[in-house]
């Protein structure tokens, strides 16, 4: 029986190491409980959450997210509006209309654009992207909310294409064949049924989209215009929740208020994110389960 | 009303338009980035040392930085995620345990870069106390890349055909040597370029590296795993953000782009190609 | 040597000559019972073979007997299969001791993407037969062993003459029939009790079905062979039992020239003559 046990032991010794992905996120959640919820002390939640005001370093500091909340929905939300009809289009016209030489050609390059650091959009936004905006708007900056929108909506679209791609060209073709029976062209058939059937993989994308550009940090902190202020417009700079970490957390003490407060900024920004993939998780289930 | 012909002429005609606006997003920052960024570049900018407040000189230590950073997270993140493929193909049955362990991964991958680096900072260069340095980076980008490797390995797994696991076992093989010698010998290639996408992105992240392994400056290439580094993503960002002279700056930049570029997609169409063939091929 | 020739009631293989004794098996995917209440005694150097419409448990039957069945999710097994007398279903069994007694060959031929060399050598090598490197002084000695191994089993599956020059090719590179007889090569090397072939030439044509046939009946002499195959000529031409399996249960079992010439059962007569399945 020494073989048997020594079988067990390596399934074991696996099963530990498959289990590491939780310990991480779990050491994530601890992680940033405990740095960041020691400001609750000196900051009520509702003072955090609604606060107008983000001033860290005055004296004494107002520790108000609410504009950085709504910089960083602002910015994801604008970034959809451009990224979801171009994404989902493109995912349509891969599937079912693009010859199969063309698909074999975008897929991969559509691939290659989420392969593009972020940084490298950031760049990109501030030297070529910002002057054009500023150009054509007539404005006094072209670091604003609708650059950041811009460049953060470029970058969500591999992630809404090739989710959406997937859900569409999983449609089965019975489905397709029983609307051409019924005299359906292919127009008619991609908008009336293989699109529809598709539509949970589709929401799916879009708001694991919503979580990635919640979440991105390089390009918003480069194009958006870094101003903590409430946004009115589209074209007023704007300072969203992942930038503001990055750009402070290099000029804190460790162990500050303002430490904390960024931290618990992270708290806020982690529920977010956890509560769209645990959504698109979900929404992947009910799906697969009804086209099974 | 339209005929029904030409609404689908138009249809189809919106759909191609918008790939097309897709496509040309991407080649006009490849366009942008590759035409401004070729005139800096040549061996000595390569392979020099920065001079005159990162003005001039060349962007040396930027790239052995990314390199260090990227083999730390590869070593890291290469075993843990091969072994967790290894569980969840071959040995987990259907169930709570592999459904909460699907999840984990799912989230993990989801969660902001920047909350990462906070995680970084906290655990490995204060709590560990490995400070900024190289191996605190890695291993931060290291657990980033968790999920990709997974991922990628649990795929080339699954194409191993199960008859390869089952006359292994029918001769009288326990589940480890027919994983070892059978089922890992067939998956490697698969895993190592599914894990060469993880490399691709852990050499273009910045936002976890940036309170745990970076530095704008330093006269010194680095020493060993506990030195600070400066990295390519970093140094883009730090010559647009940082510094006095923008005018001499940004041709730096540019430079540093296109070297970041090139690598990181460059990575990133190899593991393509190959997978490609890869999938196309495999016909046991 | 068989004394009496009975109903499937009863069995009919002599007493002293049964290796593998299967009672009451039953079987389940999930909730769909697959095997309901089999009996069957199995000769030791006879070739049984298992006949029945398809879908009607004949692969599942045969993969309990090695325990392949384990590595199927969901799949229960209740009763028990004796092998010498001993329950390989028993608490105390450990199921790689099983499989090196009782091997087996596939539907579809599966070699190793190996030389054919290490395909034969891989059982062996697991099993400790070598170590791999040679681990002492011996090592040159075991390599030579090896070898011999390799080689005999290569000539017991009539593969031998085909392949003694290009071992070291891939095994890939050979015929589909010379592929089935490499895998059969390759589950004799570890020297089995008992051999499974699963509808071993389903894929292959008449003149490899042919090969492995003739060779089947050679093996006999030195094992004890159940065959699965859903071609009726073949389990005539090759078998000396023959058990005709529907929907899970056991209908007939008996000598092949019985169930062949008068078979007790109306479906077993039916399904013979081709009036179904």
């Amino acid at each position: 029986m020494k073989r048997a046990q020594k079988e067990n032991l390596i399934k074991r010794l696996f099963c530990l190491f498959s289990l590491l992905s939780i310990v991480f996120l779990l050491g994530i959640v601890i992680v940033l409980f405990k740095e960041g919820l020691p400001i609750f002390r000196t900051t009520s939640l509702g003072n955090f959450l609604f606060g107008k005001f983000w001033y860290p370093t005055y004296e004494p500091p107002d520790f108000g997210i609410l504009p950085l909340l709504l910089g960083s929905l602002w910015v994801a939300v604008g970034a959809l509006i451009i990224a979801v009809p171009l994404g989902v289009a493109g995912a349509i016209y891969i599937s079912e209309v693009a010859q199969s030489k063309i698909k074999e050609f975008i897929k991969p390059v559509i691939e290659l654009l989420a392969g593009i650091p972020s940084v490298v959009y950031g760049f990109f936004g501030m030297v070529i992207v910002a002057p054009l905006v500023q150009e054509v708007f007539k404005l006094p900056v072209g670091l604003n909310a609708f650059t950041a929108s811009v460049l953060l909506g470029i970058m969500a679209i591999p992630t809404i294409t090739s989710i959406s791609e997937d859900a569409i060209s999983s449609v089965p073709n019975s489905f397709k064949e029983a609307s051409f029976a019924l005299g359906a062209n292919r127009w008619e058939t991609t908008v009336k049924v293989t699109v529809p059937a598709a539509a949970g993989g589709i929401s799916t994308a879009i708001i694991l989209g919503m979580g990635r550009a919640i979440g991105e940090t390089m390009t918003v902190l480069m194009v958006a215009g870094g101003a903590a202020v409430i946004p009115h417009s589209f074209f007023q700079p704007v300072r969203t929740m992942t930038a503001t970490i990055a750009a402070e957390m290099g000029e804190t003490v460790v162990g500050s208020t303002h430490f904390q407060a960024l931290f618990a900024i992270a708290i806020i920004l982690f529920i977010m994110t956890l509560t769209f993939n645990i959504i698109a998780d979900l929404l992947t289930q009910k799906f697969r389960r009804r086209l099974r | 009303m339209i005929s029904r012909k030409l609404k689908e002429y138009i249809g189809f005609g919106i759909l191609r338009l918008a790939t097309l606006i897709i496509l040309l997003a991407l080649f006009a920052i490849l366009y942008f980035v590759a035409v401004n960024g070729i005139k800096v570049i040549n061996w000595q900018f390569l392979t020099q040392m920065p001079h005159s407040g990162m003005t001039a000189g060349g962007i040396l230590p930027a790239i052995l930085g990314t390199f260090y950073l990227v083999v730390c997270a590869i070593c890291f993140a290469l075993p843990l995620g091969v072994a967790a493929a290894i569980y969840l193909t071959e040995y987990a049955k259907q169930g709570k345990l592999i459904r909460i362990i699907r999840i984990g991964i799912n989230n993990l991958a989801g969660v902001p870069s920047v909350v990462f680096g906070l995680f970084g900072l906290a655990v490995f260069v204060k709590f560990f106390g490995f400070g900024i340095s190289i191996l605190s980076g890695g291993l931060t980008l290291g657990i980033l890349i968790l999920p990709t490797i997974i991922r990628a390995s649990e795929e080339a797994l699954l194409v191993v055909p199960q008859s390869f696991r089952e006359a292994s076992l029918a001769l009288g093989a326990t589940k480890w040597q027919t994983i070892r010698k059978v089922v890992l010998p067939n998956a490697i290639s698969g895993m190592l370029t599914g894990s060469i996408l993880g490399i691709g992105r852990a050499a273009g992240e910045t936002a976890p590296i940036l309170f745990t392994a970076v530095t704008f400056y330093t006269m010194r290439l680095p020493r060993s795993i506990f030195s600070e580094v400066q990295a390519l993503p970093y140094h883009i960002y730090a010559l647009m953000t940082e510094g006095t002279h923008p005018e001499t700056q940004i041709p730096v930049a540019y430079g540093t782009a296109l070297v970041l570029v090139f690598l990181v997609l460059g990575i990133d169409s190899i593991a393509i190609v190959i997978r490609n063939r890869f999938r196309r091929r495999k016909k046991w | 040597m068989v004394d009496k020739v009975t109903s499937h009631q009863s069995p009919v293989t002599s007493k002293k000559d049964v290796r593998i004794s299967i009672r009451n098996l039953n079987i389940w995917y999930a909730n769909t019972q697959v095997i309901k209440n089999v009996r069957l005694d199995i000769e030791k150097n006879r070739v049984t073979a298992i006949i029945g419409p398809s879908g009607c448990g004949k692969s599942t039957l045969i993969r309990t007997i090695n325990r392949m069945n384990d590595i199927i999710p969901d799949a229960k097994v209740k009763g028990e299969i004796l092998l010498d007398g001993k329950n390989i279903y028993g608490d105390d069994i450990d199921v790689v001791e099983v499989r090196k007694r009782v091997g087996m060959v596939f539907q579809k031929s599966n070699p190793f993407p190996k030389s054919i060399f290490e395909n034969v050598a891989y059982g062996l090598k697991i099993n400790g037969f070598i170590s791999a490197g040679g681990r002492s002084a011996s090592g040159g000695k075991k390599k030579g062993q090896l070898m011999e191994r390799v080689e005999q089993s290569l000539k017991d599956a009539a593969l031998w003459k085909e392949v003694k020059d290009r071992l070291g090719d891939s095994a890939f590179d050979l015929s589909g029939g010379q592929q089935q007889r490499l895998c059969i090569a390759r589950a004799l090397a570890i020297e089995p009790e008992v051999v499974l072939f699963d509808e071993p030439c389903s894929a292959l044509d008449p003149t490899a079905t042919a090969k492995i046939e003739e060779l089947i009946q050679k093996l006999k002499k030195k094992y004890t062979i159940i065959i699965v195959t859903h071609n009726m000529q073949q389990a005539a031409r090759i078998s000396d039992f023959c058990a005709f399996l529907m929907l899970g249960e056991l209908i007939e079992f008996d000598k092949t020239d019985k169930i062949f010439t008068a078979p007790s059962e109306k479906v077993t007569e039916d399904y013979i003559t081709g009036r179904f399945g």
